[in-house]
């Protein structure tokens, strides 16, 4: 019996589905009282006057904190943001105080009985500003923050990514055709259904927090930093996740409940309104990329050239770390040894950005297809012809000259192919319509993990982990797959307890893909210790020999000889009476990678790890009279490694791709002068089930070396070809080039008259 | 905040008289944002979903009545959409199937928005409105009950009890852009009908002027009625779109209307 492969359905299907979840937002404590933070309202100016003493008046408010009370800092690369406001306002949104309060009444009628004095400082609200010579800094002592690693950086340049390697010069200097271009893309929000939301207490010198969060162990250290702790002295509780998609893995909310709820004695509820989510809610950075390539007649790459500026908003975050994955994805996909790129991460007086299912990848990859094709016009290649003679093949290097190993785009076209033949669908050309592929190679996230499984007295087992759920399924079937798989347990017998970072082993969080990849391959190797003492113990009782044992149906058996067994509950009891409780605990983390050292700077991430390589096709039809886009057909073909849950990865797949056709149509949160223009969904428009084509899918299995089973990330990637494929079938269909995403009606009626 | 229930139209216009600052409600799919978003408070609520006089649609003497209360998914039935087909389209792009079962005429009436898409297929079949105080009943064509963005002609005392058309029994036709597929409100929309016994063109355009507005012209100006009915059009930039995209959707949108309905 094996799970591994199986579509069994999620163990939180039924509580999801019947509204019986206790989501982070229906959490709550006996006696607990509500926060509320106050928000600037302006994206920059010093703050002159911060006079709370009214506001303390109000009846019922137990709480109030400003900067003064916040006793740490904290950076998760450079040390640059407050957590309350310090003096200065860098961005609409910014939190300055925060009240506690018995009612959600009071703590408003509190917010706004407070005196806040501002003096306007001009607004830095975009790149170009924040470039300029003399622009006015954002943050005038940068130089005395703390950074780790510490990455070249200068006034309004939160970090400078740089990469070289090979000759590019000469590369340019050979060249028959050199093909240039500019893309641009859009802020994107991560509109989770759930906002951000936690409880806090302070108990016993521990802080207590359940929040909805995708990294408890990260919101643990942040919100530590920020109050000047132990990190064990905060305890991190995460209840059922009502979505994240990047938006829930930095601490926000965390820190400022924990100090009301210190200061207040009791616990504190902080909700974010829908209005702060879209202020505060760290969107997918607006980016610009440009990139030049030279190439042979033959189309042979001879050197790439790149340049890309991210949008940092106000405060670094985790960004400065991000931007160091730009090279390895927007010099990508094709075969070239002579490389030059850098990337800036600028600060504007905008909220700040962070990171959003598929990271900076999803508009580096929307550049370099677009790029794709601008190539293969330009040569008179056909746009498949020239992506199946340069994608990267087995043993090339990606950009900072690590070897590929496992790489599948070829095996990914062919699928695609067999789906959606490319003669067949770019053969007849009817009128305004079009056809658009996009390839990508996307990192599995290789942060380490843990996991503890315990044998209980019945033969059931539970499984213990930081790792956490946030509708992915990783946790609620594909973890309990793999115990079930090694234990010889039904799926249903595996019991996961809710992350606790004070009992949990750590986890690296639900993010980059990587729960499955890494908690996953931890829970393998706890659940191969708990197996071997379980062959022990059977070897005894069975008086067998252990090599000659199998693992199933709850029970231990001998091969060939069906009657002499024994089941998993005798084990566990026998194994508890003599040597105590049975426990097996795993801990991974990923082998470190290979890559020409020297040629990155600016960065940790040297190279893939995990490894995972995709295909879309998008078919579209655009309306010339009205510019509007409908998508016809579309299809995916994606490397996972090994398919854990097959209906699992295609539940992830679709959702994917429909964020995706947001980001390519519709998605596009708008700032003037640093002022947000939306900040609701009647404005920010997402993708609705109207929008959706069927999605047809076929997974593709190159195992990894590293990853259980095989398995590599699976649920982020299939956001981060889409907006390439839209806009490629876009293009074709109007004949003339998209390169700014998103591409609504006005924009593409715009190209067409172009 | 008191929320008054009357159960008979009689009383609810009592409490019209009685409170002329309270906020009536139906669906509530206008005045409950507007709470939510603080653009509101008023002290008294007078809830309108117990009046059964409100509700519902019936013939009348060739004629049809559509009750304030009459909710999109009823529009979109079949009996009422072979009457009034244009509505029905109109009403099968209003928002999301629970917005469709709780939103109303009366209510898009009350809100008067410039994007309400009941408004110009009740437009071009030259509805009347029907209003009620205290003091009685009043009728006014619907293009005199549209006074301006989110303005209209109801008085602090009155309700609206519906809307009276005959229905034209000519091809007709409601038309919508937006950014997508489904929940937004429109860039700009037209419901346009091809009066053949009249020898007429009725278009009503909504999101392109202050007001959903008729422009009308003999069928025989066909060719030149797009660029007509463009050019009566004041369309702003907003945060949904430029004022120049509108015109020239309404161009096209009117153009594929005709064809559509003139074949
Ligand atoms: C998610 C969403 C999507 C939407 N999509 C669309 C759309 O696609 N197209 C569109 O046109 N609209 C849309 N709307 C707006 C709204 O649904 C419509 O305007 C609807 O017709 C309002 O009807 P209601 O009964 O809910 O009105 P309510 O909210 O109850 O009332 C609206 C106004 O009318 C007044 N009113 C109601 N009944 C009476 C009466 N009998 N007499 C006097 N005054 C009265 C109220 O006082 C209030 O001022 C949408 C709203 C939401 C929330």
């Amino acid at each position: 019996m094996t799970a591994i492969g199986e579509s069994v359905p999620r163990q939180d299907a039924e509580a999801k589905l019947r509204g019986t979840a206790v989501y982070g937002i229906d959490y709550e404590e006996p006696h607990y009282l509500h926060g509320k933070i106050l928000r600037a309202t302006v994206p920059a100016a010093r703050i002159v006057r911060l006079d709370t003493s009214k506001a303390e008046q109000i009846p019922g408010v137990l709480a109030i904190v400003t900067a003064q009370d916040v006793p740490g800092r904290w950076g998760f690369a450079t040390v640059d943001q407050p957590l309350l406001a310090d003096g200065a306002i860098r961005y609409e949104g910014e939190p300055i105080a925060a009240v506690a309060a018995e009612t959600w009444n009071q703590a408003r009628a509190a917010l706004k009985a407070i005196e806040l004095g501002l003096e306007p400082l001009d607004v830095v609200g975009t790149m170009d500003e924040a470039l300029a010579p003399h622009a006015r800094l954002i943050h005038p002592d940068w130089e005395s923050y703390e950074m780790r690693p510490s990455f070249p950086r200068e006034g309004n340049v939160a970090t400078v990514v740089e990469l070289e390697r090979g000759d590019p010069d000469a590369g340019f200097a050979a060249a028959d055709v050199v093909v240039e271009g500019e893309y641009h893309a859009p802020r994107h929000h991560q509109a989770s259904i759930e906002p951000r939301v936690c409880t806090a207490r302070y108990e016993d010198g521990t802080y207590v927090i359940h929040t909805s969060t995708q990294v408890p162990f990260g919101v643990r250290d942040g919100a530590a930093g920020y109050l000047g702790v132990r990190p064990s002295d905060v305890r991190v509780i995460v209840p059922t996740v009502g979505g994240g998609f990047g938006g829930k893995l930095l601490p926000t909310l965390e820190p400022i409940a924990s100090l009301l709820a210190r200061k207040a004695n009791r616990p504190v509820k902080l909700v974010n309104t829908r209005k702060e989510e879209f202020l505060s809610g760290c969107p997918r950075e607006n980016a610009v990329i440009r990139i030049r390539t030279a190439l042979s007649k033959a189309g042979e790459i001879l050197a790439h050239e790149s340049e890309v500026l991210m949008d940092n908003g106000a405060y670094g975050g985790e960004q400065p770390f991000v931007a160091g994955l730009s090279p390895l994805i927007v010099c990508s996909n094709y075969r070239t040894d002579s490389i030059r790129h850098q990337t800036k991460l600028v600060y504007t007086n905008t909220p700040p950005t962070g990171p959003f299912r598929g990271v900076l990848a999803t508009y580096a990859v929307f550049a370099v297809e677009r790029h794709a094709d601008e190539i293969a016009k330009t040569l008179g290649m056909d746009r498949i012809e020239f992506r199946r003679q340069n994608l990267y093949r087995e043993g090339d290097k990606c950009a900072t000259g690590q070897v590929l190993e496992g790489v599948a785009f070829e095996e990914t076209l062919d699928r695609v192919e067999e789906l959606a033949p490319w003669k067949t669908m770019t053969g007849s050309k009817k009128p305004y319509r079009g056809v658009g592929v996009a390839c990508a190679i996307w990192n599995t996230n290789s942060a380490p993990g843990g996991s503890t499984i315990k044998l209980n007295e019945d033969g059931t087992a539970s499984l213990t982990t930081g790792a956490t759920e946030i509708g992915t399924g990783a946790i609620a079937q594909a973890l309990p797959q793999i115990v079930a798989a090694e234990l010889g347990v039904s799926v249903d017998d595996v019991f996961v307890s809710e992350p606790d970072t004070s009992v949990g082993l750590f986890d690296g969080g639900a993010q980059g893909g990587r729960t499955t990849y890494m908690a996953g391959t931890a829970t393998k190797k706890a659940a191969g210790e708990v197996r071997e003492q379980i062959l022990d113990v059977a070897a005894g009782l069975l008086e067998a020999d252990r090599g000659d044992l199998e693992l199933s149906d709850g029970a231990v058996l001998v091969t060939g000889a069906p009657d002499r067994k024994v089941s998993l509950s005798k084990v566990a009891r026998v194994a508890q009476a003599t040597d105590g409780p049975m426990v097996g605990s795993g801990s991974h983390a990923h082998p470190p990678i290979e890559f020409e050292s020297g040629c990155i700077s600016g960065s940790v991430i040297n190279g893939f790890t995990g490894a995972t390589y995709h295909t879309h096709l998008a078919e579209v039809e655009v309306d010339p009279d009205t510019g509007q886009v409908t998508i016809l057909r579309y299809v995916v073909a994606q490397d996972v490694g090994r398919a854990i849950n097959p209906q699992a990865i295609e539940g992830q797949i679709d959702g994917g791709v429909l964020q995706g056709i947001g980001y390519a149509l519709f998605e596009d949160l708008r700032l003037v002068d640093g002022v947000c223009v939306d900040w609701g969904f009647g404005t920010y428009r997402l993708p609705t089930a109207a929008d959706m084509p069927e999605i047809e899918i076929a997974l593709v299995e190159v195992p990894d070396p590293v990853g259980a089973y095989g398995v590599k990330g699976a649920a982020e990637a299939p956001i981060i070809p889409v907006a390439g494929a839209i806009a490629n079938a876009v293009a074709d269909a109007i004949g003339k080039p998209v390169n700014s995403i998103p591409l609504t009606p006005f924009a593409v009626l715009e190209a067409i008259h172009s | 905040m008191d929320v008054l229930t009357p159960r008979t139209l009689d009383e609810a216009l009592r409490y019209r008289a009685e409170y002329p600052n309270a906020l009536p409600i139906q669906g509530g799919t206008d005045v409950m944002v507007d709470l939510n978003f603080d653009r509101a408070r008023p002290e008294t609520v007078i809830n309108l979903n117990a009046v059964r006089e409100l509700r519902s649609w019936r013939r009348d003497n060739g004629a049809v009545w559509l009750g304030a209360a009459l909710t999109y998914t009823e529009a979109m039935e079949s009996e009422l959409a072979a009457l009034v087909p244009a509505l029905a389209e109109a009403s099968r792009t209003v928002g999301s199937r629970p917005i469709r079962n709780r939103g109303t005429l009366g209510g898009n009436l009350g809100t008067a928005s410039p994007a309400g898409d009941a408004l110009p297929p009740l437009l071009i079949e030259e509805a009347e409105v029907a209003l009620a105080s205290v003091d009685g009943e009043r009728t006014l064509p619907l293009s005199e009950f549209l006074l301006g963005p989110k303005k209209n002609a109801l008085a602090t005392d009155e309700l609206i009890l519906g809307v009276r058309l005959t229905p034209s029994a000519q091809p007709q036709t409601f038309m919508k852009v937006g950014p997508r597929n489904a929940m937004v409100i429109a860039i700009c929309s037209v419901a346009l009908v091809a009066d053949r016994e009249r020898d007429e063109l009725r278009a009503a355009f909504g999101s392109a002027g202050p007001v959903a507005s008729l422009v009308t012209a003999p069928l025989g100006e066909r060719d030149a009625f797009a660029t007509a009915v463009a050019s009566a059009a004041s369309p702003i930039d907003d945060v949904r779109g430029t004022a120049a995209y509108r015109r020239h959707a309404l161009d096209v949108l009117v153009n594929r209307a005709i064809d559509r309905c003139l074949v």
